[in-house]
């Protein structure tokens, strides 16, 4: 039997969690991405190691299809992973991690395509592909080279598998909603409602000018309490922005023109937020790189 | 180990998975590095080697790697002379040794009887001379190699681990043989060796080289085929019997030729993603036929790197190739997955033609005023404005040289060819720009002459394309890249060989091919000039002055036009000869051209260049000036004059014909008089009057001359001209970014 949706992401926690990463939860604050999370995001900057896995839910406000295309959701889950510095055998660590949800890489054509990663509103940039099996991608696979704006060294490899993507080929079936979350219950009975009604409140609904509202007093707030040193309440609000726009921009409420500006302004804001970051764990000595903590394995051998 | 033929060089370079569109060039540049570094660390043999046949490259996703045979097992042995004290200060007054000399013979560990003496520029000295015998070729390429391994110019690098080092990809492990020995080097890191590694899922073993020359056949064994042409060929071959199995051919990318087989560009793109190739068949299901082949085919393609197959009749089969880096495929699990795959992409792309045509072509054009051409240059609404106020000129060109032109159809093409920038489908295959609008205007039941003009608009987009097939077509392809060109040059962007962001080669290249091909008879310098004051029209400012931005497109235009004439293998001399007289009209430009270089063969043309060269040493400076029939004095410039008047009529004739072979077989049957003219009659005259009249009547031979070709320009032989160096350069060649 393939491995149902929650088998699939136990199995991924279960595989890292023995190659010694810190298994984190997801971030409560809406995010677009699993990079978003601060566990990546500020553990990627500066000289300490970090090994972290987590299952995060993305939300794309622009994806949602009312729960109607089979292929494509508002919110989707993906399983992040997060290696620094990046392990020589890092590959070697993806391939085997396959075989944990029972897909063997020899019996399959594994490919590692150019993808290179880009995030204006992280000021952050990697190198990278996308990692096809049997001409469908089911992750992203990436070595980050700049976050909030800074060159990086030690380089992080992040490790991003698309869990829908991965579950629904392991089970065959064409369509996200039916596949199998737990037993007799299908992944459509968990979110359909969801993606629905998201959908609405993206596309039609959605206050544009409360939005807009929004962003600007989220903004704000995140550059004041930046001023007063809390960088992890800051990035909350540089986080909040980010969804925000991606409704307003879901809604059709943001030009061409305008989109540049926004993209700025958070990316403002989450620089500032990296910058920030790395002078607090300066000050604190960069604990993890003398501690040898769970997850601070260097890997290297 | 060491054979005859000289010594072996292996080098491999591990590396994780290289991005494919990068490994050509990778090859390309580590060739020329190793190679200079073989020259400038004395390692080449003074004969017998070149750098075609004496070095090989291979490569792989995850290798690149270079053997270099015929080497010299060490470098040449020299002599080092070492100038010590002056002979003055070394002997004494009785030739007896001084203890400067006696200090230099010790320091250099010699007797000071053995001191040489040696003349300098400061008057004669001893010294000594010494055999510097050449380092073992082992241990100049350790040190030289690792240098050009690392200055290989990728488009994108990265760092990894402690982010010490910077290459394409992370490096895992080097191969350096010299003669079956390790070369010792360290590259990012990696200490070399004799090992490399397998496939990365077939097998995965480490595996000795033992012998540099059987590199290919080691790794064979193990499943990677390194050469990358074998690969091509063989990926070639088993889809070539794929297709037949069929009763099929493999399908050409939309906008290629009508019949044209195979898709090239997907081949080499798919053998660089490869390092044991297979192919896997697959189905998808019958319903999806009713998509437009051309949607079909770049969904298989573009996302999937799939082929498609089609009846020799065009009819696109419900099959298609793709490939595999693996052995086989026992359990099928690789064709389904393609095939579930493929089935996602084929109803995404059916989901964009439904939702696209909701609305017809001319509703999705009006969104084009919120879509930026460029941030400095406006709105695509902007620019289709401009390109219907150019496309006027353009039409009474092609009307004037003989064309028939719906110049209605052209307005209504232009204000819908950029419409599919809004479209979905577009935005996820934006090769189909233009192909999606013709489909979409056709299916809106727009006259076919407009939608086929808009399908073609953006061909030709490679050296090799067809061009568009109407008129039209044509037209709307000429004033969208003129518009694009005069815009960015306006903003003083002049692309270079290595930077050309907006592809403006190409595009100069697809003007040139269009007006040229098309027969069309233009000033080009009246097009470039219309664009740019449309910008002005617009009250668009550019970065730079509308003057500088027409000279330096002028100037770019006939880069473009000289790598045209020399890709046809026309000599380099005759088309800067035929740019020189002018350039403004490019077909009339590409036939003189032509002529230059086929009257080349006759005999007294090369006596007319190098008159031509004499009378432009003459002239030079000289303001322009006439002459008088009654001043000329002697009999042989009376002569040159009677023959010149003659041969204006037939010149002017064959001109009309656009025969400039005839032309210039005209102004050649000149050449006896202006020899005799020059052989008899002193130029320079002491009298004003005659000197003016004879440099009058050269002007007027030069200005017949420059109606064909400047033929000074014509490199004659004998004469020196620039010698091409031994060192390797990536200097431009013809075919050079051919597109």
């Amino acid at each position: 039997m393939p491995l149902n949706f929650q088998q699939l992401i136990l199995a991924l926690q279960q595989f890292w969690a023995s190659e010694g990463a810190v298994l984190q939860q997801p971030y409560d604050v809406e995010a677009g991405a699993g990079t978003m999370h601060p566990d990546t995001f500020f553990r990627v900057l500066g000289p300490e190691p970090w090994r972290v896995a987590y299952c995060a839910p993305s939300r794309r406000p622009a994806d949602g299809r009312y729960g109607q295309n089979p292929f494509r959701v508002y919110r989707h889950y993906q399983f992040q992973v997060i290696l620094k510095p990046s392990p020589l055998d890092v590959q070697d660590l993806y391939l085997k991690s396959l075989s944990a949800f029972g897909i063997d890489p020899r019996e399959h054509d594994i490919r590692f395509d150019e993808d290179n990663w880009e995030s204006p509103t992280l000021g952050a940039a990697g190198v990278g592909w996308q990692v096809l099996m049997d001409g469908m991608e089911i992750s992203q696979f990436t070595y980050f080279q700049q976050a909030g704006g800074l060159e990086l060294t030690p380089i992080a490899a992040e490790i991003t598998y698309g869990s829908e993507r991965i579950g629904m080929f392991l089970n065959g079936v064409d369509n996200v909603f039916d596949l199998e979350w737990a037993p007799g219950v299908r992944y459509g009975d968990v979110r359909l409602q969801e993606e629905v009604e998201f959908s609405k409140h993206n596309f039609e609904s959605a206050d544009v000018a409360l939005l807009n509202r929004l962003f600007e007093q989220y903004e704000s707030e995140g550059h004041r309490l930046l001023n007063l040193g809390l960088v992890l309440p800051a990035y909350d609000y540089a986080l909040r922005c980010s969804h925000t726009f991606n409704v307003l921009e879901a809604r059709g409420a943001i030009s061409v023109t305008e989109r540049t500006g926004f993209i700025q302004r958070v990316r403002r804001l989450s620089v500032g937020c990296a910058k920030e970051f790395l002078k607090t764990r300066e000050a604190l000595g960069f604990p993890l790189l003398k501690k040898g903590a769970a997850g601070a394995e260097t890997g290297r051998r | 180990m060491r054979s005859r033929s000289g010594g072996v060089f292996l080098l491999e370079i591990g590396t994780e998975e290289i991005p494919a569109r990068m490994i050509d060039g990778a090859l390309n540049d580590v060739r020329l590095a190793l190679f200079n570094e073989l020259e400038a660390g004395r390692l080449l043999p003074d004969f017998d080697f070149s750098i075609d046949t004496n070095i090989e490259t291979f490569g792989t996703p995850r290798r690149l790697a270079i053997r270099a045979r015929g080497l010299r097992d060490r470098q040449p042995d020299t002599v080092q002379e070492i100038t010590g004290p002056p002979v003055k200060a070394a002997f004494d007054a009785s030739g007896r040794p001084t203890k400067a000399a006696e200090g230099f013979a010790r320091a250099q560990g010699v007797m000071v009887g053995e001191l040489k003496r040696f003349s300098t520029p400061k008057g004669e000295c001893v010294g000594v001379r010494r055999a510097v015998p050449g380092a073992p070729a082992a241990d100049v390429l350790g040190q030289r190699v690792p240098a050009a391994v690392l200055s290989i110019s990728f488009p994108k690098t990265m760092r990894w681990g402690d982010g010490e080092f910077r290459f394409v990809r992370p490096i895992h492990w080097v191969v350096a043989l010299f003669d079956g020995d390790i070369v010792d080097m360290m590259i990012a890191g990696v200490r070399s060796g004799d090992r490399t590694q397998s496939h990365r899922t077939l097998g995965r073993t480490w595996v000795a080289i033992r012998d540099s020359m059987k590199y290919l056949e080691v790794l064979r064994k193990h499943r990677v085929e390194a050469d990358v042409e074998a690969r091509r060929r063989l990926i070639a071959q088993r889809l070539g019997l794929a297709a037949r199995r069929n009763e099929a051919v493999l399908a050409a990318p939309p906008g290629s030729s009508t019949g044209a087989e195979g898709d090239p560009e997907l081949l080499r793109e798919v053998t660089h993603t490869v390092e044991w190739p297979q192919v896997i068949e697959g189905e998808f299901d019958a319903t999806f036929l009713d998509l437009p082949q051309e949607i079909l085919v770049t969904a298989l393609r573009h996302h999937q790197k799939s082929f498609s197959l089609r009846r020799s009749s065009g009819r696109l089969l419900n099959r298609f190739l793709a490939i595999a880096d693996m052995e086989g495929d026992p359990k099928g699990a690789i064709r389904k997955g393609n095939e579930w795959v493929l089935r996602a992409r084929l109803a995404d792309a059916r989901f964009f033609w439904e939702e696209d045509r909701k609305i017809p072509l001319r509703e999705h054009a009006v969104a084009l005023s919120r879509v930026t051409f460029h941030e400095k240059l406006g709105s695509y609404a902007r620019k289709c404005e401009r390109m219907i106020g150019l496309a006027g000129a353009v039409c009474e060109a092609f009307e004037r040289s003989g064309t028939k032109v719906s110049g209605e159809a052209v307005e209504e093409a232009v204000r819908l060819c950029k419409a599919d920038l809004t479209t979905q489908m577009v935005k996820e295959f934006p090769e189909l720009e233009g192909i999606v609008g013709g489909l979409y205007a056709r299916a809106d039941g727009c006259p076919e002459s407009v939608a086929a003009a808009i399908y073609a608009h953006d061909l030709p987009r490679g050296a090799d394309d067809p061009l568009p097939p109407t008129p039209e077509g044509a037209i709307v392809g000429l004033v969208d890249r003129l518009d694009t060109q005069a815009g960015i040059f306006l903003l003083g962007i002049v692309p270079t060989g290595s930077r050309d962001p907006y592809g403006l080669r190409r595009s100069v290249l697809g003007t040139c091919r269009l007006l040229i091909e098309n027969k069309v008879r233009v000033s080009l310098a009246d097009l470039v000039e219309r664009a740019l004051a449309a910008y002005e029209n617009h009250a668009i400012e550019g970065s730079v002055p509308v003057s500088q931005a027409k000279a330096s497109l002028m100037e770019f235009y006939r880069g473009r036009l000289q790598f045209i004439g020399e890709a046809a293998g026309l000599r380099q001399d005759s088309v800067r000869a035929a740019l020189a007289a002018s350039m403004d009209d490019p077909h009339d430009a590409r036939m003189r051209m032509a002529a230059l270089d086929a009257i080349r063969e006759d005999d007294g043309f090369i006596a007319l260049a190098l008159a031509h060269k004499r009378i432009k040493n003459i002239l030079k400076d000289r303001p322009a000036g006439g002459y008088d029939t009654t001043h000329l004095k002697e009999e042989a410039e009376r002569a040159l004059d009677r023959g010149l008047r003659a041969a204006i009529p037939a010149i002017e004739a064959s001109q009309a014909r656009a025969d400039h072979l005839q032309a210039l077989r005209e102004i050649a049957r000149l050449s006896p008089a202006l020899d005799l003219f020059f052989d008899r009659v002193l130029v320079m005259a002491e009298d004003a009057r005659l000197r003016e009249n004879r440099l009058g009547l050269l002007q007027a031979l030069a200005r017949l001359f420059l109606r064909v070709g400047d033929f000074s320009e014509i490199v004659v032989a004998g004469e020196p001209a620039a010698t091409p160096s031994r060192r390797a350069t990536s200097g431009s060649k013809p075919g050079e970014s051919g597109g």
